[in-house]
């Protein structure tokens, strides 16, 4: 039998942890707004982020998830290069899941004037000026690149341990520390928020080869980890 | 007879530490190999590289033929089981079978299912409720049921019972005949399977001691008691590797095979002769003391 498909059945038995949880945390969120839209009448708009916890679960969990299945698959006797594309064939297609589910539940919002409350859940507010395709295309391309995230962090952890984590950690404080001080020494705080105001739609764009790169540097690292 | 794994100079170092130091031995198709030693030996570590689940530091490592290091080809003839096995935190032992039987080209589910309920193990149990017997119990049943070309049980039995250790013993030995097939099995419970095991590696330090066919290691030695003066009498021009006095009677181990003519002199002199065990003779000559004499073993 195919490995890789056997590394995707393994991960569907931690259908829980990749789909029915995150799903079940954010319709409990959606019910609680939706709740209290019926309660507030519409009188108001709500914005509540809510759909947020999907993107930051999916991160957690590849984070935990490579951490339990890379060292139980190679003590399967599995190759690493199997464990990597069934591991992230399983990644996008339950990012491109979740994606169609939230693009449908945003048509059905617009569909139905807001839930009749009001009350802006699937729809961020500047999705309003955005085609349904590009919205669709955000959903995906936002979990894609939260998942492989999680992903290489996690494979630096593989192959390089604790040393891997500091120094990762240690240059992203350094990196993001030197920003901030050369933007606020330039004062350039304003221009780079109205840079981004513009030009949003742009670096959602750019999370797709920031993506693939993500994974291949992934993929790297995975092939010299090791086990024991 | 085929060459299943070939190992030529082999070495891994961690900074200054060398925990396995120009090793090389050869594994032969369908033959059941003990790869004896301390804990800390090495032994774990060598079975590591051979699943390409560590890397060497250097030398040459050959399995069927080839590179073992993401080869397909290689990993999916061989099933390694080890004591320091990690599981999903979600699986049960149902899970972890299934997957398994995904995994593995020969997955018996009949064997499996026979060999879950003779060891009593509850299959819709969490593997991390499980007491250290039946994880190891879960490693004993994937290792036989996968029938793998080349199977490596590393420590299979950490916290199993004396009944469930035999039951061990007893369906490995039934299935291999049916199926015959490569078998390296590491322990420090040497006794116990020293009839099962039809070759011998015995490694200490990171070093091969002992490379031998176990019914030959088994004549390498003898156990002379007696009285004191016989004995020492007897032991005189022989090479001696433990003795123990006890009032007027002496036991000396000595090395090397039981001439005939020693054999009349013993009788001669009341001498009783005893066969040493495997166990015995692998704690002599890694104990330290008799470092220095095992080189000439061989």
């Amino acid at each position: 039998m195919n490995r890789t498909a056997s590394i995707m059945k393994m991960h569907w038995r931690d259908r829980w942890i990749w789909i029915y949880t995150p799903w079940m945390i954010l319709l409990f969120s959606f019910a609680v707004n939706l709740i209290i839209g019926f309660l507030a009448g519409g009188q108001e708009n709500i914005y509540t982020g809510g759909i947020l916890s999907i993107f930051v679960w999916i991160f957690v969990c590849t984070l935990i998830i490579q951490g339990q299945t890379f060292p139980f698959a190679l003590g399967m006797n599995i190759r690493r290069t199997d464990y990597f594309v069934g591991t992230i064939v399983m990644g996008l297609l339950v990012s491109a899941g979740s994606a169609v589910i939230l693009f449908l539940l945003s048509i059905m919002e617009k569909m139905t004037d807001s839930w009749g409350v009001n009350l802006y859940f699937f729809n961020i507010p500047f999705m309003n000026h955005i085609s349904p395709l590009a919205r669709f295309g955000i959903y995906f391309v936002v979990m894609v690149h939260v998942f492989f995230l999680g992903f290489i962090i996690s494979s630096i952890y593989r192959r390089y341990r604790k040393t891997g984590m500091t120094v990762f950690f240690l240059a992203l404080f350094l990196i993001s520390s030197i920003v901030s001080m050369a933007l606020t020494y330039y004062s350039l705080w304003g221009d780079l928020f109205s840079w981004i105001a513009h030009h949003y739609m742009e670096l959602f764009i750019w999370l797709a080869p920031l993506s693939i790169i993500y994974a291949l540097l992934s993929y790297v690292l995975l092939r010299r980890a090791t086990v024991s | 007879m085929n060459t299943v794994i070939e190992v030529h100079r082999l070495n891994k170092t961690y900074g200054k530490d060398t925990v396995v130091n120009d090793v090389s031995f050869v594994v032969e198709q369908d033959k059941i190999y003990g790869l004896l030693g301390r804990n800390g030996a090495g032994k774990t570590t060598i079975m590591h590289m051979i699943t390409a689940q560590l890397f060497p530091t250097s030398g040459e490592l050959k399995v069927f033929g080839e590179n073992p290091y993401e080869n397909n080809r290689v990993l999916r003839r061989m099933c390694f089981i080890k004591e320091s096995q990690k599981y999903p935190e979600s699986f049960r032992i149902i899970d972890v079978m299934e997957v398994a039987a995904s995994i593995y080209p020969n997955w018996d589910k009949d064997f499996a299912e026979q060999l879950i309920q003779e060891f009593r193990l509850p299959v819709k149990r969490r593997m991390k409720k499980l007491s250290r017997g039946m994880l190891s119990s879960v490693g004993v049943v994937i290792g036989l049921a996968s029938r793998a070309p080349l199977t490596i049980f590393d420590e299979p039995y950490l916290g199993l019972d004396a009944v469930a250790r035999n039951l061990f013993y007893e369906r490995l030995i039934e299935d291999y005949a049916e199926h015959p097939r490569t078998v390296i099995l590491s322990t420090h419970l040497i006794d116990e399977v020293s009839n099962i095991l039809e070759h011998v590696f015995v490694i200490d330090n990171g070093k091969i001691l002992i490379d031998e066919e176990a019914d030959d290691l088994r004549g390498k030695a003898y156990t002379a008691v007696g009285s004191s003066a016989n004995v020492s009498a007897f032991a005189a021009d022989k090479k001696i590797i433990q003795q123990e006095s006890v009032g007027g009677l002496m036991s000396a181990t000595v090395l090397g095979h039981l001439e005939n003519s020693a054999r009349r002199q013993a009788e001669a002199q009341g001498i009783e002769l005893a066969p040493v065990s495997l166990q015995q003779l692998i704690i002599h000559l890694t104990n330290g003391k008799t470092n220095g004499k095992v080189a000439e073993i061989g």
